[in-house]
């Protein structure tokens, strides 16, 4: 297993607050997820290490570029108002606090689009933001979460969003870890550095949710779903910004 | 005149950033805590962040020949 990896699962993963079936069921799944998450460390490795072969700086623009159309700002405005919707209106009551975890983490979305779009300006790249609404670079991407995933995610079950968390954002902390292992630049480090923490703090509201809400297999259903759909072998590429290949 | 943050009063809503027609303003260098900082460099002393800081203080006129938003002009 990939040190970065095994110190994410003992750090943030494996300690709990409170035991019980939301805890018992995530560890399930997380064992699911092991074998992705070790994957996805050793190409955000290689990734980073094939970057630095590269001898050119056009690296971070492309990481900028795909940082940029990754980000959820607009995923998350989405599921803040439509995620409750998706249950009957007798039950929103009890997934309210999910939902404003939620308001939350479009602050985080906003900052980190920001924190892209900074590194092109100050690599020089770009003049102004506005030239990224012109860049298909900076506002597609290349898998199928464009369509697939962040298109179906607006209107999900409140604790199937806990499920993308869980493992999504996870993805982005090790991604971010990764690449900070290897590549040691001033830009690059700006655009991550703010990020790895709410990244993980995206992780660990995924955790604590699974945990809290995830207490009988009706709860746990949409979750299990969510991972069934993540997991399958064409879901998991990261994205370019984070290591990954596209 | 140039325009600074004052980062003890700044609420690091990012307004001036969006405001400015320069893009002086930029979120500090690996900053976590997501605050901002004008490039002095690109600053052109327009003052058009100025009016839009919802912090009275948080973003600060210096230099010379300065004007604030009442009209009075400073050397």
């Amino acid at each position: 297993m990939q040190p970065i990896l095994r110190n994410f699962l003992d750090k943030w993963v494996y300690p709990t607050g409170f035991s019980g079936p939301g805890v018992d069921f995530r560890m399930r799944q997380t064992e699911r997820c092991i074998p992705f998450w070790d994957k996805l460390v050793a190409q955000a490795i290689q990734s980073a290490q094939n970057d630095l072969k590269s001898g050119s700086d056009e690296y971070k623009a492309v990481r900028a570029r795909a940082g940029y159309a990754a980000e959820g700002p607009f995923m998350s405005l989405k599921q803040m108002s439509t995620q409750i919707l998706s249950v009957d209106v007798a039950e929103q009551a009890q997934y309210i606090d999910l939902q404003r975890m939620r308001a939350r983490q479009i602050w985080d979305e906003v900052k980190h689009g920001q924190l892209h779009a900074d590194v092109l300006l100050r690599g020089g790249w770009i003049k102004r933001e506005e030239e990224l609404m012109n860049d298909p670079r900076a506002n597609t991407q290349p898998r199928l979460s464009y369509f697939g995933m962040t298109a179906m995610f607006p209107h999900t079950h409140p604790l199937a969003r806990a499920g993308q968390h869980y493992y999504t954002e996870s993805i982005a902390c090790l991604g971010i870890a990764a690449t900070l292992s290897v590549i040691d630049d001033a830009l690059v480090r700006h655009q991550m550095r703010s990020q790895q923490a709410e990244e993980l703090m995206h992780f660990m509201e995924g955790k604590y949710q699974i945990d809290a809400y995830a207490l009988t297999p009706e709860d746990q259903k949409p979750i299990e779903e969510v991972f069934d759909f993540l997991l399958k072998p064409w879901a998991p590429e990261p994205s370019r910004a984070l290591g990954g290949e596209k | 005149m140039k325009v600074r943050i004052q980062e003890s009063l700044c609420i690091a809503c990012g307004l001036c950033r969006e405001a400015c027609p320069e893009f002086a303003v930029h979120p500090k260098m690996q900053d976590i805590h997501h605050m901002y900082e004008v490039l002095e460099a690109e600053c052109t002393g327009c003052g058009d962040c100025l009016p839009y800081c919802p912090v009275p203080g948080a973003l600060e006129e210096y230099g010379p020949n300065h004007v604030t938003l009442a009209g009075e002009q400073h050397d």
